[in-house]
């Protein structure tokens, strides 16, 4: 069963995106197989109100949450952050958060996000954090927005070591550099979207790292689903570590594998 | 396991990859390169030096020469399966003589640009002679083309400049890399263009590139590259593999084209390779 831990539905600001609405994703995970994926609304991060935005997910997915795991938007430094989530999770289904501090303009060492993470443990829920979401060099002149820097993202991973992370758009370099700086990173897997640099790249980390904090994730509808499959099918890894890659790793964290069940 | 597009479709082999580069740590990894281009199918890779370590955006002539005896090295080491590019920086005085040097090596078939492409004054000038010789040679020209957020490096062109090149020099064929970068506007820049070809390597695979660049400019103008060794071969294919274009475009993109440009081919079998 192959999940995907990095997809977005709805509109964005810069260009039309091939595929907008929950037929669209379906047509791609069908194309490649994709079982489940866990969806945020695309332009989630430019709402005022994160309710607006968790509630027209939902409209979005609307009769395909046996495949759209919902994952909502949050910004922890508005003041109703604590009611978006709850709201979130009860009312709406809402399955996790993810969060986008760069576009939001918070350091993850900031009081709020870090209970955000331990509100969501207390529910066993993940948190995804997205590195970006366009390339720093081709983004809008009016939305330019850097990448979260990797040495906080490892500080925060020891500070809030019980709860579940999942890390869109790590490039390879990126984590290397996390897991030579990360102490506590049990809870936290990274999905393979951005690790196409170098030519063997991905191979060199598994070896280095091995393979256990890997999950798919496409990035989709922004990239072809199919480029992080490839990448990690012909990454000259054995058989064994792709398809932990592809379908096994989630299943080992308790928090991930309960999406399955929601 | 369900995984089938995992696996390539049996129509995307042979590929000819007509944008790659050595590692500039110069470590021997030709051959780990060459091996994982071929489990992707690529049989046919041209490849430009750009530099050792860090690459310099204004190479020195001897920096120039010295990237350059590499490629040729590798060229005739791997004959068949790689083809060079001769790489100039177009405002040192000796360019013609490296060019003239480099298209005389047995499997240099065609000229790079990377971003050394303006003079003090930023002016477009010193390509000029490039593209004279590459017309009356009628020799491809790659160049590499950026619309970067905030404005692009010294020397480097824009989807625009490059049209503009090839207005003044139509005769000359033009590779225009990275679908310019910003692949919306890249495109729609060369689109009347006729003499300007786009290279899909090097960016990310962003959904709907292919088919734009096949829309707008046909399968025949759109070339397949990787940017290797920076780049994961398979992460590149699969913008092919992705797109919603006809298989018969998907061959001419992955393919065909290639070989005609690069190699004057017409048309070859599979089985040939």
């Amino acid at each position: 069963m192959i999940v995907d831990f990095c997809v977005y539905i709805g509109d964005w600001p810069t260009y039309e995106l091939p595929y907008r609405d929950a037929d669209g994703l379906l047509h791609l995970m069908d194309r490649c197989a994709i079982d489940m994926a866990c969806v945020s609304l695309a332009g989630g991060m430019f709402r005022y109100d994160a309710r607006d935005a968790n509630e027209c997910l939902c409209r979005l997915a609307q009769g395909h949450t046996d495949r759209l795991r919902l994952i909502g938007t949050v910004n922890p430094l508005v003041p109703t952050w604590r009611e978006d989530v709850q709201d979130g999770i009860e009312r709406l289904g809402l399955a996790g958060y993810r969060i986008h501090p760069t576009y939001h303009g918070y350091e993850l060492a900031a009081p709020p996000v870090l209970e955000l993470a331990k509100l969501l443990a207390g529910v066993n829920r993940p948190l995804f954090i997205a590195l970006a979401v366009d390339e720093e060099r081709f983004q809008h002149p009016a939305i330019r927005v850097s990448e979260v820097d990797v040495g906080e993202i490892a500080t925060f991973t020891s500070r809030v070591p019980d709860t579940t992370l999942v890390l869109n758009g790590f490039k390879t370099a990126q984590v290397h550099e996390l897991f030579e700086m990360g102490e506590a990173l049990d809870r936290v897997v990274l999905d393979i979207n951005a690790m196409d640099q170098d030519f063997e790249g991905l191979r060199t980390l598994v070896e280095r790292y091995g393979v256990e904090r890997l999950v798919y994730g496409s990035q989709m509808p922004f990239l072809y689903p199919e480029a992080a499959l490839m990448v990690a099918g012909y990454s000259g890894l054995p058989e064994k570590e792709i398809e932990a890659i592809l379908s096994g790793n989630w299943r080992s964290s308790p928090v991930l594998s309960g999406l399955q069940q929601d | 396991m369900n995984r089938p597009l995992a696996e390539l479709p049996a129509y995307v082999r042979p590929v000819f990859d007509m944008h790659a580069h050595p590692s500039p740590q110069g470590d021997g990894q030709i051959e780990r390169m060459l091996a994982a281009a071929e489990r992707v199918g690529i049989t046919r890779m041209i490849l430009s030096d750009l530099g050792r370590g860090a690459w310099r955006e204004y190479p020195s002539e001897e920096q120039v020469r010295r990237a350059n005896e590499r490629v040729y090295d590798i060229v005739s080491n791997y004959p068949g399966r790689t083809y060079g590019y001769v790489y100039v920086n177009p405002n040192h005085a000796e360019t013609r003589s490296i060019l003239e040097d480099g298209l005389a090596q047995e499997g240099v078939v065609g000229i790079k640009l990377w971003v050394s492409c303006k003079d003090d004054a930023g002016r477009v000038d010193p390509v000029y002679s490039v593209l004279e010789l590459a017309q009356d040679r009628q020799v491809p020209v790659l160049i590499h083309a950026f619309d970067r957020t905030g404005g692009n490096l010294a020397g480097e062109l824009s989807p625009g400049e490059i049209a503009n090149l090839a207005r003044r020099y139509p005769q000359a064929a033009i590779v225009m890399a990275h679908l310019g970068g910003v692949w919306q506007r890249g495109v729609r820049a060369i689109q009347p263009v006729e003499n300007v070809y786009a290279d899909i390597c090097g960016t990310r695979a962003y959904l709907g590139m292919v088919e734009h660049a096949v829309r707008e400019l046909g399968a025949g103008r759109v070339l397949f590259g990787t940017d290797a060794h920076g780049r994961a071969f398979s992460g590149q294919i699969a913008k092919v593999v992705g797109a919603e274009v006809d298989i018969a475009d998907k061959r001419r993109i992955l393919w065909d084209n290639s070989t005609q440009l690069f190699l004057g081919e017409r048309k070859v079998s599979a089985d040939d390779c």
